[in-house]
């Protein structure tokens, strides 16, 4: 497929999907890129073969720190009117911050939003038609 | 022996997720869901009744084919009000014979399976944390009518509970549920909101941790249709006597929303 098509491809799903567009795929440099991002970043021919290379392994990937990192961001993220119940063993209400923490502290409940993430990934990948 | 559409139902509210739950619960007759629950009895065991002393006794009285239930949990254990438990592994004889849905985290590890093994007919619930998304501050909300985040997580526990009541089987309400998660899942990923994507993740969280245990041939009862007033009519006399009573606008407009919610009270608890 060529940069073009790739374009074209994710212009159409992101229009149709556009909660997509801000989740974070890959690092590029110090820079956690969204979906969003990629795309402007394939239009301008900015590092295109990491975005192409992030876009096909999307999910994929076996690199957990890297995986960590954004799953981390993902949480960070979340708006602060925002918070998520959990109907566990406590009473609790968490932020994003609070979930990105719990990710980077690599407590039960994180290792969990890791896995998830990674799992959420893979569901983009194929509402992407990848 | 099990009586057929008869259901107990325990809804702790001493915090903001329970509290969403209890909420949820008493839609479970509204016309969108259960549809006034024709030919039910349903017990709700609310806030301070939602504790084992009370659900055993209810249990031993009704003798119901299906026993749900929203509360905090873990592998082995569910809880009531103020996290007093109310079943755990190896303790749950009571449930025999019952379909029993859990919404509460993670009891579809081991108390799930337990209970089927102990001789309930099915189990459907979640095998890690049920999480959702709710609106900030934390408290009390009805999530189907005042949290708009919250309502993607709480409708389909709902649609599942109003397909059993409705006379559908284990399997085609544990469907049901699925599909309506895929649903919202769906329409909340065409959303530019910002934070939409937070919705879908922990939506696809819940879906893919739900599981279903026992006999997917099961079911706990069949629906009779009754007649009763439309919601516009009891909304239409609280309007009128709003009216009548302040002579302005506003005063219709808040007797037309009181009778409204009135009448979802009323088909709720019938």
């Amino acid at each position: 497929m060529t940069v073009e098509e790739v374009v074209q491809r994710l212009e159409k799903a992101l229009r149709e999907r556009p909660a997509l567009a801000r989740v974070p795929i890959t690092v590029i440099g110090n820079r956690v890129v969204t979906l969003g991002e990629a795309l402007e970043m394939l239009r301008r021919g900015e590092h295109v073969e990491e975005v192409l290379r992030a876009l096909e392994t999307l999910g994929l990937s076996n690199e957990y720190e890297k995986l960590r990192l954004l799953a981390a961001e993902f949480f960070r993220r979340m708006p602060p009117h925002m918070r998520v119940m959990v109907l566990g063993g406590e009473t609790r209400a968490l932020s994003g911050e609070e979930l990105a923490e719990e990710i980077l502290k690599g407590t039960e409940l994180g290792k969990k939003l890791v896995e998830e993430f990674r799992s959420y990934l893979l569901t983009v990948r194929a509402l992407l038609g990848g | 022996m099990p009586r057929e559409n008869v259901a107990v139902c325990t809804a702790p509210d001493f915090d903001p997720a329970t509290c969403y739950g209890k909420h949820a619960f008493a839609h479970l007759c509204d016309p969108q869901y259960g549809d006034g629950c024709g030919g039910w009895e349903i017990h709700a065991l609310e806030g301070d009744r939602a504790v084992r002393e009370r659900v055993l006794r209810a249990l031993a009285l009704h003798d119901p084919k299906l026993f749900f239930g929203v509360g905090h949990g873990s592998e082995d254990t569910f809880t009531g009000q103020n996290l007093e438990r109310l079943f755990w592994v190896c303790n749950c004889r009571e449930l025999a014979g019952r379909v029993v849905y859990l919404l509460s985290c993670l009891t579809g590890a081991k108390l799930g399976p337990d209970m089927v093994a102990k001789g309930a007919l099915a189990y459907v619930g979640y095998d890690r944390e049920y999480m959702f998304v709710a609106m900030f501050p934390p408290m009390c909300r009805d999530p189907i009518t005042e949290d708009r985040y919250a309502y993607a997580f709480f409708d389909p526990p709902l649609v599942f509970l109003a397909t059993l009541i409705k006379g559908g089987t284990v399997g085609d309400a544990f469907k049901a549920m699925i599909d309506r998660y895929n649903y919202w899942m769906d329409l909340w990923s065409r959303s530019g909101e910002e934070g939409a994507e937070h919705v879908v993740f922990f939506l696809k969280w819940d879906r893919d941790h739900a599981v279903v245990y026992g006999d997917q041939s099961a079911v706990a009862g069949r629906y009779v249709p009754t007649a009763r007033p439309a919601i516009p009519g009891a909304a239409l006399v609280g309007a009128v006597m709003g009216y009548a009573l302040t002579n302005t606008i506003e005063g219709a407009v808040v007797g037309f929303m009181l009778g409204a919610a009135l009448d979802r009270v009323r088909r709720s608890r019938a």
